[in-house]
Order: structure tokens, then sequence, then C-alpha cells
């Protein structure tokens, strides 16, 4: 506590002075005696410090790519300057950030978050949230200046929180760049339409110089040309068109000839999507499918792919009904998986997927994105489960598990919680032994019966906490075989979590796996990063010979879907491979006027159970009484299962039923939907931020209009996330309505507008150029405001930065001594009143005459 | 200037004042003083009387100091703080603007009316913003005078449809700029962003009302399918009267929960307006529907081209509701085929070429993205010839072919850069789209009179109106001058071409822009976020910098109630 007047304290010795010379005003009486003392505490102003004053610099190293890695190279140095004339007390830390943000000390000495955008804002609440609000804290940021998120908020939350934002700046000398300016495409087109693309090329060069382009579609060889820069400016603009129904994206590029300071501003992507018709996208692993056929029969154009690993969400444009046919849901690519959703209930797309012993639970569908489309549940209950798993799960603790995942959670924390839900899944009987794993292996739970310790066993595993360092592979597989290799349960598992871009020391694992392969061991890998870092391959290598499934999750939030995936997949799925008969039920009737004459038999199902509001058209006569054929309408679309094999040769009983075409035909005719009304014309435009749909419609249609107002729902993706927004629609004159979305630079969109149940698709958009290599004038400016409106200043003597006011937390406490002293003025005026007195009296004597 | 308190609690203390009343109320309690009898009591007085707690206050130097103290105290107790010079804070009330907040127009005064006596409670300098939700529309009120604002609030009517707040609520935002307050006025939680203090002011309604009109095909024949959709989730029993001059005739229509009912209607033979009118409910503004007869705006058409394009041009001006072939003099617009030699017509135009050259390929034909040719496809154009004709001005463009012009705006003509007859462009829907756009943008530049039933709010392009005469269905006609826009209410209009309203160019019926704005389904009462001013408070003032002057004077208050009196001093000493 200290005092802002301490010199009211020249009071005391006055009272007591007062109090000597006036014995009548009983100052000396304890009451009395409190309240002066309060008073004059009062008078002294004391104040409650929260804090000693002692400083922490957050020093913010921006990892971004237009930051060209400037401030990282000086980081060292400036932390270095820091230490050496800090105070005692005072602290440097450091805080890595791009897209996340991660403090030093907890994560890798290297950054190895994404580096494509510059989220200052993010990494200033992760500061504020680190941050000891009892000490000084001041942030300085080395950066570039160029920040791919707006400030505003993180201005005003450093402003409530009293914390200056310093900045060093890592200016770029630019002599002559070009980049890619203002493109120009339409946005919707039809088959056979020619429509132009246009982009300008912009320069800070005022001299006439001639720039290649090219621009490139699909596998289609680069168109090439030249254009004339001059004053800083020139225009490309070429003629195409697209024949099929579908999504194309462009990939527009110039090539300046003499070396371009920043290349990534050179390229740009846009999409065209082509309207009219309605297809079918049958993911297969059958060359010829036998559903195919009869799809085409019916005037159905059907696309075939065979490779799911290549499906991208703008493969769903223009496609109204997606089959997915006896395919891992590992093989598909998760984004694919994500915008199924969207699909489905906004879009008004159908979705099959069909039996087989790669779909369902057993193809790791379970808790995958199109889990809750579909019309049953994959986990098999307990009390139909026959054989005991034993499950060793080797999760990596290195640096980078330590990276910030948002909403507080770091990718460790939501590793924890993906092998905790593993742990969930299994049965009371399972097995589960659980290693983390640095540079070596260390037991977080041996192997152990699940039923009595699950809850010690979560517990246990959600404590894990990332050490720094990188995996060791070859350790990890072998602690998990060894724990296997104790118990000999009918299945045997070991699920190896590990960063695909920081796993070392292989070692001899081949050797490994072959040998657990000779005990029934599987392996599968569930990889944090991408198939394009340093290690995806030695993980895929490793999945392959361990006979299991391999899974990227590029940002740690999908992992506890992964795996509970996986974990169903092994422990709780059953393929059924036996003769089956088929019992029929009314349901069929609800999609077709004619109920089908059923085969008798199948040869296989996938066992599963049907969910609450669906539909089955036949089930399994057997003890389970399974759906084999289900349905239900989801949002504006709709989706069916058939839990047996419509293909390959578990499905020869089958293909061999005479109803076979027909019975896809019906199906697929249902799950293809209804097609929008006529009269109504949707045309969206992207122009910068700023997505606006227009809807048109007839006189005809105001009925329709005034049962069912429009509504529109856009998904933005991105890597690693998926929002839905949904939009107002103004109704602009009769006819026309127009809702408007700000969009984020560099998003992917796709949408819908519902009306009723009816459903119009558009899109993919995204904005062509890549915000990281914007650069603009803007950003700059928003970054210096942040400086400028938080007290900061640009730093260029670092020592004098301990130097800066340290206004330590503090509490005036002046009103709460005004109240004692209130109360007990009151309480004295009373007693004296009364003639209480607090102090024993002396016995008085009589006096003497 | 006098101070603001920013612990209005601290004036509890104030009660100490009628506490130390009622204690100097109290008798003092008698004293046991052992004395000798040869000292005669004197100076012992019995300072109680027996029998009696309660006796009559006694003016006491001690009483008024402890009131005094008191006041000290509870003056530093409020926490008092002087504004900074200059300084004050902005309120903003954004008011939603949707038309169903006329239904809740009491309750929204109400609700601003509360929020600004808060605001007033603290004292601070105020700046007072009312605007409206609709970002198309002036702030209403901007100023100091609360007293103003409450009457720009009392004049204020909801007119616009379904719209997004957000914008208007992100410039609330940014006029306050963190120095002040905004609230939202609303009828339903659906329009409000988290982010947004607001005030939901709304209730369900069981609401039907007109939804539409829909012209039957032959419209010669004032034929309309009305919609009328019943929002409740119950069915209603409905009067519909139908009246055409001072007639009037009624019939009773059921509503279906949540429906909408088609309804068939027909102007008689030389009427030329109606209006129909739903028994009332609690929202009035979808219960009245007036309609006219649409009569099409003249087109004069000079047709001068070969026969084939003749027999086509014919056919095409039949479906242009207005438009008839006349002569070169009267027309508005001529299709001929010209020549730079013969010389380009001035004006609108649709022009042909008149030499011809050979192509011996047929490059793709690709569009510009013009209002004409938006959404059109050309790639079944086929040509054999091209035109001789050039552009005179580059940039206005609407078709190329390859690399050459094929189609493009002339000053305010049309050209079509190829050979009409050896084309398949009379079999093409995107010529016969592109040349209808065409004429109808010429149309809509003449000036002529016509008349149609159009939304209220609507813009209306009509080329040399002066003067707008309103005459809504419920209150007083008024006229004023033409903005470009129909007015907001529901009613009749006729546009003028002159000051003294003599020549009229267009007569017409407004109805509600936005059908949805009658279902009251998601309506209601709430409150999101507070209107605190501490914070404003604690950046636009500074504290009391006497704060200790007052704690020393309360504890000289304080020493000096302590001084006994004589007597008590006397009995001290004894």
């Amino acid at each position: 506590m200290t005092f802002t007047s301490p010199e009211w304290f020249f009071f005391i010795p006055l009272l007591i002075f007062i109090g000597w010379r006036y014995p009548f005003l009983k100052l000396h009486a304890p009451l009395r005696l409190l309240i002066l003392a309060i008073l004059v505490l009062a008078l002294a102003r004391p104040v409650v410090k929260l804090g000693n004053g002692e400083m922490d610099i957050w020093l913010m190293v921006d990892h971004s790519d237009s930051a060209m890695m400037k401030p990282v190279v000086n980081t060292e140095e400036i932390a270095g300057i820091l230490n050496k004339y800090k105070r005692d007390g005072d602290q440097v830390r450091i805080v890595d950030f791009a897209r996340d943000a991660v403090l030093r000390e907890k994560g890798d000495p290297s950054f190895e978050g994404a580096a494509n955008s510059t989220r200052l804002a993010t990494a200033i609440d992760y500061v504020l949230a680190e941050a000891d609000t009892e000490r000084v804290n001041r942030l300085l940021i080395l950066s570039d200046g160029y920040p791919t998120e707006p400030l505003d908020a993180g201005i005003e939350k450093l402003q409530k929180a009293g914390i200056t934002a310093d900045s060093r700046l890592f200016p770029h000398s630019f002599e002559t760049d070009y980049r890619i300016a203002d493109i120009r495409h339409p946005s919707r087109t039809h088959p056979g339409e020619a429509f132009l693309i246009e982009f300008s090329i912009l320069s800070n060069n005022n001299a006439a110089t001639v720039i290649p382009w090219e621009i490139s579609r699909g596998d289609s060889p680069p168109l090439t040309g030249t254009a004339t820069v001059e004053n800083g400016k020139g225009r490309v603009r070429i003629t195409d068109r697209l024949l099929t129904p579908g999504a194309t994206a462009y990939n527009l590029r110039i090539i300046p000839e003499k070396e371009d300071p920043i290349p990534q501003n050179n390229i740009a992507h846009i999409w065209v999507e082509v309207t009219g018709g309605s297809r079918v996208l049958l993911v297969t692993p059958y060359a010829a499918d036998p559903m195919a056929p009869f799809l085409r029969a019916q005037g159905i154009d059907v696309i075939e792919t065979n490779d799911p690993k290549a499906l991208q969400p703008a493969d769903l444009t223009g496609t109204k009904l997606l089959i997915i046919n006896n395919v891992l849901a590992s093989a598909i690519p998760s984004d694919f998986l994500r915008s199924i959703n969207f699909y489905v209930r906004e879009q008004g797309g159908g979705l099959l997927m069909c039996g087989g012993r790669n779909s369902f639970g057993a193809g790791g569908y379970f808790s995958s994105a199109i889990d809750p489309l579909l019309p049953v549940s994959m986990e098999l209950r307990n009390e139909h489960r026959k054989l005991m798993t034993s499950m060793s799960i080797v999760m990596d603790r290195s640096g980078s598990m330590s990276v910030s995942a948002g909403l507080g959670k770091t990718k460790m924390d939501l590793a924890n919680s993906g092998a905790a839900s593993a742990i969930d899944l299994l049965s009371d009987n399972d097995y589960v032994s659980v290693h983390a794993v640095d540079s070596s292996p260390h037991s977080i739970v041996p192997m152990t019966q699940v039923g009595p310790n699950r809850a010690k066993i979560t517990n246990a595993v959600l404590r894990i906490e990332s050490t720094g360092g990188g995996i060791f592979v070859e350790e990890g597989i072998r602690a998990g075989w060894e724990s296997l290799a104790k118990t000999n349960a009918g299945t045997r598992h070991l699920i190896l979590f590990s960063d695909a871009a920081d796993s070392e020391v292989p070692g001899n694992y081949k050797a490994y796996l072959d040998q657990m392969q000779k005990e029934g061991i599987t392996v599968s890998v569930i990889a944090l990063g991408t198939t394009s870092d340093c290690d995806a391959k030695l993980l895929q290598d490793i999945a392959l010979h361990g006979g299991g499934r391999i899974f990227f999750s590029i940002d740690g939030n999908d992992l506890p879907s992964i795996f509970a995936q996986e974990t169903v997949s092994v422990a709780r799925s059953a393929y059924i491979k036996e003769t089956t008969p088929i019992k029929p039920t009314s349901g069929w009737a609800q999609i077709a006027a004619k109920s089908p004459s059923w085969p008798a038999a199948i040869d296989a199902y996938n066992l599963s159970y049907l969910k609450d509001g669906a539909t089955a058209a036949c089930i399994s006569e057997d003890e389970y009484n399974a759906p084999l054929a289900a349905f239900w309408s989801r949002g504006a679309g709709r989706a069916a299962a058939v839990s047996f094999p419509m293909g390959g040769e578990d499905a020869s009983n089958f293909l061999k039923w005479p109803g076979y075409g027909d019975f896809i035909q019906t199906l697929s005719r249902w799950l293809m939907g209804n097609s929008a009304p006529e009269g109504f014309t949707l045309k969206p435009t992207l122009q910068g931020e700023r997505l606006q749909l227009e809807l048109l419609y007839s006189d005809e249609n105001i009925p329709l209009i005034a049962r069912n107002a429009p509504s529109s729902a856009i998904e933005v993706m991105s890597p690693t996330q998926t929002t839905v927004l949904n939009g107002v629609w103004e109704h602009i004159e009769p006819g026309r309505f127009v809702c408007t979305f700000l969009l984020d630079e560099g998003q992917f969109v796709r949408g819908a507008v519902k009306l009723g149940e009816y459903s119009i698709p558009f899109g993919p958009l995204s904005s062509p150029t890549n915000p990281e290599w914007e650069m603009s004038s803007n950003q700059k400016e928003e970054y210096m405001n942040l400086v400028n409106l938080t007290g900061g200043k640009e730093r260029h003597d670092l020592t004098d930065i301990w130097n800066e006011p340290r206004t330590p937390k503090q509490r005036g406490i002046t009103v709460y001594l005004a109240w004692a002293v209130f109360g007990l003025a009151l309480i004295d005026a009373l007693l004296t009143r009364l003639g209480i007195s607090l102090m024993r009296r002396k016995k008085q004597e009589i006096p003497s005459p | 200037m006098l101070p603001v308190f920013s612990n209005i609690y601290g004036f509890y203390a104030l009660l100490g004042i009628p506490a130390l009343l009622a204690i100097h109320f109290l008798q003092h309690r008698s004293k046991k003083v052992n004395t000798s009898t040869l000292f005669l009591i004197d100076v012992l007085i019995p300072e109680s009387r027996t029998g009696r707690v309660w006796e009559k206050i006694r003016n006491s130097l001690a009483l008024w100091m402890q009131i005094l103290c008191v006041l000290m105290l509870t003056w530093v107790l409020v926490k008092p703080r002087w504004l900074q010079e200059n300084t004050w804070q902005t309120i903003v009330f954004v008011l939603d603007d949707s038309i169903n907040m006329q239904a809740f127009k009491t309750g929204a005064v109400q609700a601003v009316e509360r929020d600004m006596a808060t605001v007033q409670s603290s004292r601070i300098p105020t700046h007072w913003v009312l605007m409206s939700s609709s970002s198309r529309k002036a702030p209403l009120y901007r100023g100091d005078d609360p007293g103003k604002m409450m009457a720009a609030l009392a004049e204020w009517t909801p007119r616009s449809g379904e719209h997004d707040p957000v914008p208007a609520l992100r410039t609330a935002q940014a006029v306050i700029s963190g120095n002040g307050a905004a609230r939202f006025i609303t009828s339903s939680k659906n329009h409000v962003p988290d982010w947004q203090a607001a005030i939901g002011v709304g209730a369900p309604l069981d609401n039907a009302g007109f939804a539409g009109l829909i012209p039957e095909e032959q419209a010669a024949e004032a034929r309309w399918r009305v919609a009328v959709k019943n929002n409740s989730g119950l069915p209603q029993e409905r009067e519909l009267v139908t009246r055409i001059n001072e007639q009037a005739s009624a019939q009773n229509i059921r509503l279906n929960p949540r429906s909408v009912t088609e309804l068939k209607i027909q102007l008689p033979p030389a009427v030329n307006s109606m209006v129909l009118e739903l028994s009332p409910d609690a929202f009035d503004r979808d219960d009245k529907l007036p309609i006219v007869r649409h009569i099409p705006k003249p087109l004069h058409i000079y047709l001068n081209a070969g026969e084939e394009q003749s027999a086509y041009f014919q056919k095409l001006v039949s479906t242009i509701p207005g438009a008839r072939l006349s002569s070169e003099a009267n027309a508005h617009v001529r299709i001929v085929a010209a020549d730079e030699e013969s010389g380009m017509p001035g004006g609108p135009a649709i022009i042909f070429p008149t030499r011809f050259e050979k192509k011996e390929s047929i490059p793709v034909v690709t569009a510009e993205p013009n209002a004409l040719t938006r959404d059109l496809g050309w790639g079944g154009l086929l040509f054999g010839e091209k035109g001789t004709l050039k552009p005179r001005r580059p940039g206005n463009v609407l078709l190329w072919s390859g690399g050459e012009e094929l189609a493009w705006l002339d000053d305010q003509a049309l050209v079509l850069n190829w050979n009409w007859t050896a084309s398949n462009a009379d079999r093409l829907p995107s010529t016969a789209l592109l040349l209808r756009r065409y004429l109808e943008t010429v149309q809509a530049g003449v000036e002529g009179y016509w008349s149609a039933n159009v939304a209220s709010n609507a813009r209306l392009s009509l080329p040399g109106a002066a003067m707008i005469r309103v005459s809504p269905l419920s209150g007083e006609p008024y006229t004023k001058q033409y903005a470009g826009y129909m007015p907001d209410e529901t009613g009749f209009v006729t546009v003028f071409a002159d000051r003294d309203m003599k020549e009229a160019i267009f007569d017409g019926a407004t109805y509600p822009p936005d059908a949805r704005q009658g279902d009251f389904s998601q309506c209601s009462s709430f409150e999101q976020g507070s209107l605190s001013q501490d914070d404003i408070l604690q950046k636009i003032s500074t504290p009391d910098p006497f704060v200790p002057l007052w704690l020393a004077i309360a504890g000289g208050a304080l020493m000096t109630a302590w001084i006994p009196g004589k007597r008590e001093r006397e009995q001290t000493r004894l």
C-alpha cells in the first residue's frame, strides 16, 4: 500500500498535542482514536498496488510470409539487447505469430505454424490471455506492418487493458514490383457460352515494360501472351468457353523478366461456374461401377471417379447427387467431407452411401463430417460385440503440439481430447495403453482393462503436456508394440499420432511393422499436417506397412472426431459377411409408387441402426433387424444409406437381382429432389470483399415468394474451418431481391438460396488474390493506428523501452475509509449521547472537603 | 459547472442526518456522581428526567458539527467528478425502419424516453442522434436538444421493407467513436447482431393482409390475381370490401393459417381504379390495396428495313406494351439500315449495315458485360457476313466476333453489324431479348402518359416529371416536388410534368413493398446490453481535487462536536 498524500501524516503530532492539551475532547477514547486514525489514513489517500511495477515486454515476432523472415532473424539480437538492459523483476517474453500465435517458451524454438496470413489481432488476444494483469505489460511488435485482419477490436482491448504497443518495423525495399489486380470475369455462365476474363497488371514502375502472362485452366496447357505495362498499368483480356456444367478454376500468372521482389502477388485464382444440367458424382473403387449404366440410362450425366483423393468441394457444383460407394473416409480429403453437409442441407443435394467393407463405421465414417447426414448410426452396440480389442495409442508430445488451436486450447489439448474420445468408445472389456513420446516413450497408461479404470485413464490422458523437440517414431512404435504384445485380444491395433513435419528417427520401423503384421497387429497413423509436409511420406509408409489407415489434420480441431472414426472402424464396427435374408418394410412406399420384389438375400452388410426420423425400406431378417436401405430428408436435401455392397464380389447375389436397375434409379431420382421452379434467376457477384446475390423472380412466383420468403446461406471455407453465414434479403423492387455479404479476402465460398422446399445453389466463389501479398497502404495505416492509438511508437533505441513510465495497477481505498469514519462517527454520537463509555472508568473517589 | 456523481449510492450517507437528529432527541442518560454533601450539586443538574426517553431537541454546537461532518463525508462518498471542458457523449438511437414497427411505435417512443431519462440523470452533456436503420435514409435528428429529438421521434414513420440494419449500426458505432452509446430499437431479436445493445419492443400479432398483385397474361383486360396471406397460426374469417368509385361490395373470405389465398379480380370497363380492403386487424398497413388500370407508355417506332427484318420487328413490336409503328416524324426510335456514307441516324435507333464482307470462318461471339447483354447466350449466333460499319468511339462494344466489333452502342443507337437476313438472329432468343431490352430502355426515356401499380417507396424514372400529388388511403392528400421515388404511403399518385399540375404524365397506385412485414411471429420484447454511463464518465471527467480538504473539514467538525459543554467540562473537572 502506498500513500498519494503522505503529508497529511503530519497531522498525527498535532492531534496528539490537541488530545494532550484538551483532554475533555477525549481523543484517547478508543472509538475516537480509531475515527481519527482512519481519517488521517483517508487524508493520506492510500492506494493498494496490484503488482510491483515490474514490466513484461512481449516481443511479438511476425513469421508471416510477407515479412520474409526479417523480424525472425533479428529476434535474438533484439531480445539480447532487451535482456541486457532490463531491471530486476522485468521479463522479455517472445510470442511468435503469423496465422496462429505461440509463446516461444511453450512451443518450438522454430515457429511451426502456418505463415500465409498475419493475424496480429489474434496474436494480441493470445498475449492478453497470457499476460499477468498485476504486472506492467508492453508490446514490441517486430513486423513488416501488413496485418491481414482488422485491428479495431485489438486496439480497443489494448486500450482497455492499458497496454501500449510499440513497433519495430522491417520495411521492404521494393525497386519494381508487378502484381495482378482488378480481375473481372463472370462467376456464372452457360455451357458453350464464350466469356471474357480480364485483369490488370499494376506496377510502381512508370516506364513502359512488356510483361509476359499465362492463364491455365485445370490440366490444360496454359494460354500465354504479353501485355505492355505503361504508367504503372497494363491490361490483359482473353476469351474462353466451358462446355460442361460444374466449376472450373483458372490460374492467372504474370512472369516479369526481371526478378520480382514479391513473386507471390504475381498469381491469382478464379472460379467460373457453368450452370445447367444435373449430374451424379459417383465416388467408387470399381473401374466400371455397376450403378453407372443404370443412372446414365435415365439421361443423367454421371461423373465416375476412382481417385477420391483428388476430390475438392468445387466438384459438388452442378452435382445433384453424390454417391460414395464403398470408399474409405480416410481416402477422401477432409475439406470435401466437410463440404458435403452444406451441399445437402443448404444446396439441396442428395447423398447416397453404399455398403461394403470400406463404408460406414468400418470405413471410418463414424463421427465424420457426414455422420449426421446419414439415416443410420454406425457404432456397434455393446450387446452386439463379439471380440475384445486391445488398442495402444502413441501420442506425439513434441514442441509443435503447444501451438494454439484457438479458444485457449493447444493442439496437444485437442490430441488429448481425441485420445480420450477413443478411450470413451472402447467397451469395458477392451484394453488400452497410452504412451507420450518425444525423444523417448513415456508410459502414461500401461496396458489396462478399460472397464473399471475408464475415468482414471481419461484423466491421465487429458493431462499430457507438450515438452518440446520432435517425436522419435521408432521408439513410439516399439513401445506400443510391446504393450500390445502383452495381450491376446482378437483385435490388436496401434494408433500413432504424430506431427507430419517433425517425425524424427524412424529407425528400422519397417522391420517392426512387418513383425507386428505377422502377429496380427495393425497400425494406423493420425498425422498433424498435410501430405506435403516433410515427414508425410514416412507416416504414409508406416500406415501402409501397418495395414491401417492414415489421416491428415491441418489444425487439429478435427482430431477428436478422427480418433473416434478410427476407434469405431477398428473396435466398434461389424461388416457381416454372410448371406442374410431381406425383409421388406412399407417404407419404400414413401419414395416410390410400387414396392419392388426384393431379392431373397444379400451376401454381406454393415451392421448399423436406424436413426430417429429415418425410414427403412428393408431390414435384415436376422437377430439384428438392421436397416439395409434407409433414407430421410436433411435440410433442403436428402440422404440415403444402403448398407449392403452395391458392387464388388460381395454383391454377386444382389447384382443378379432383376430389380437392381429399378432400385438404384428410383432411389437416385428421389435423392436428386425437386428442381427449382421456373421464373427465378440468381446472380451472384463478387466485387472485392462484397458478395452480392440478386434474386429475380417473375410475377407468377409472387404467391410462392409470399408463402416462403427467400433465405440465403453461404458456406465460407478455409483450410481449417467452415462457417455458415445467413443473409438478409432486401426487396428492392417488385421482382428483385438483393442480399449482400461481406467476406474476408481469400475466403472460398459456396452458397444456396432457399425458397421453401426448393434450393438454388451457387458457387464456388473466391477472392482471387492472397491478402498476405496485398501489402496495401490501408493495411500499413491500420498497423500504425494500432501503435499510435495505444500510445506506442516506432522503437529505434531498444534500451529506452525500460525507462517508459511504469504505472502499476492501483486501487484507491479512500472511499471505504470514509464510509468507516461515517459509521464510527454515528456510533460515537450515539454513545456520547447515551453516556456510554467503552473505557473502564476508574472508581470515582469522593472528594474531600 | 455542476459536478456529476459517479457513486450515487453515496447519497445514502445523508441518512446520517436523521440518524443524528434521532440521537439528539434521546435524553442524556443520568450519571451517578459521588460527591460530598458539602458541595451543593448546582452543577449536577440532572440531564435525564425520569420516565421519558425522548426529549425536545436542543440546539447545540455538537449537533451542527456532526451534521457538517456527515455532509462532508457524503460529498466524498458520492465521488464527485468534474467534467472536462468541451466534453460530451454521443447517444445514438437507431430505429428499426421496418414497416412492421408501425405497430410498435408507442413502445419504441417509451423505450427511447426511458433511456433518455437514464442518460439525463448522469448529467453528462450529450449529443443526441436519432437515425433510421435503413442506410438509405438521413438521420432524423442530430443535436443537443432532447425535446427536439423526441419531436423528431414522434414524426418518425417506419417505411422500409426487410433490410439489413448492420450497415446503419456500424455507422452508429462510428458516430459514437467509443464516447457514448448506441441503442437499437427493434421488434425482433432476429434483427440484432450479438455486439449491439438493443431494446425489443415487439410482440407476436395475428395479422393477415395483401401480399402481392399478379397481373394476368392479358393485361388489357385489367385482370389480376391478388395474394392474401394469413401470417397467424389460426384460421381467419375476414371481410373483403371492393370499392369502385363510391360503391362498395363486400364478401367474406376464409384464410387458412400461415397460407396464401389467391383471389381473382377484374376492373370493370370504363373504370380506372379500385381499392380492396380487408376488415382491420392489429396491423393495418397491409389491409388496403389500391389498384389502377395499367396503361403502357407509348413508344413510336419507325421501321424501314428489309422485308424479312420488317416481319420480325413487327412481331417484336407487338409484344411490347405501348409500342406501335409510326411515321419517321413521330418516331421515338428508328429501325433502319444505314452506313457512314448515307449518314447514320441520330438519336435512338437500331441500325443495320447496308454493306457486308464475307467471313471465311465465324469466330466465337463474346459479350461484354452490359445490362443489355447480361445473361444472354451468343454461342448459337451464326452469321455469314459481317457489316462494314465501325464504331465511331471506343468503349461501348456489346458483342465481339473474335477481335472485331459485332454490336455496339453508338451514342443512343444500337448498331447490329451483321447481315441479319443471312444469319439465324431471328431465331435466337438472345437477339429478341437484346432488342426488347433496348426498346424498353428507349421507352423508359420517352415522355408520355402511362399508369401502373408500383411498390411504395420504389424508384421510378419519369422523364420530365415536376410535381407529384399523393392521395394516401389513410391520411390527407398532399403535393410535392417529384424526387424520383414513389411515396411511402399506400394510395394513389399522379405525377405532373408542370408545376401547375395540369399535364399528368403518370397515374399509379402504390402498395406495401414487402409482404414479409406482415409476419409478426418472430416479434418479441427484450433488452440486450445496457446503457452504462460509468465508462463514459471516467473518460470525460476528472475527480474532485479537494477531497482531502472535505475530509479534513469533516474531521475538524467531528472534533469540534466532541468539545463538551461548559457543564460537562465542569463535571469532568469534578
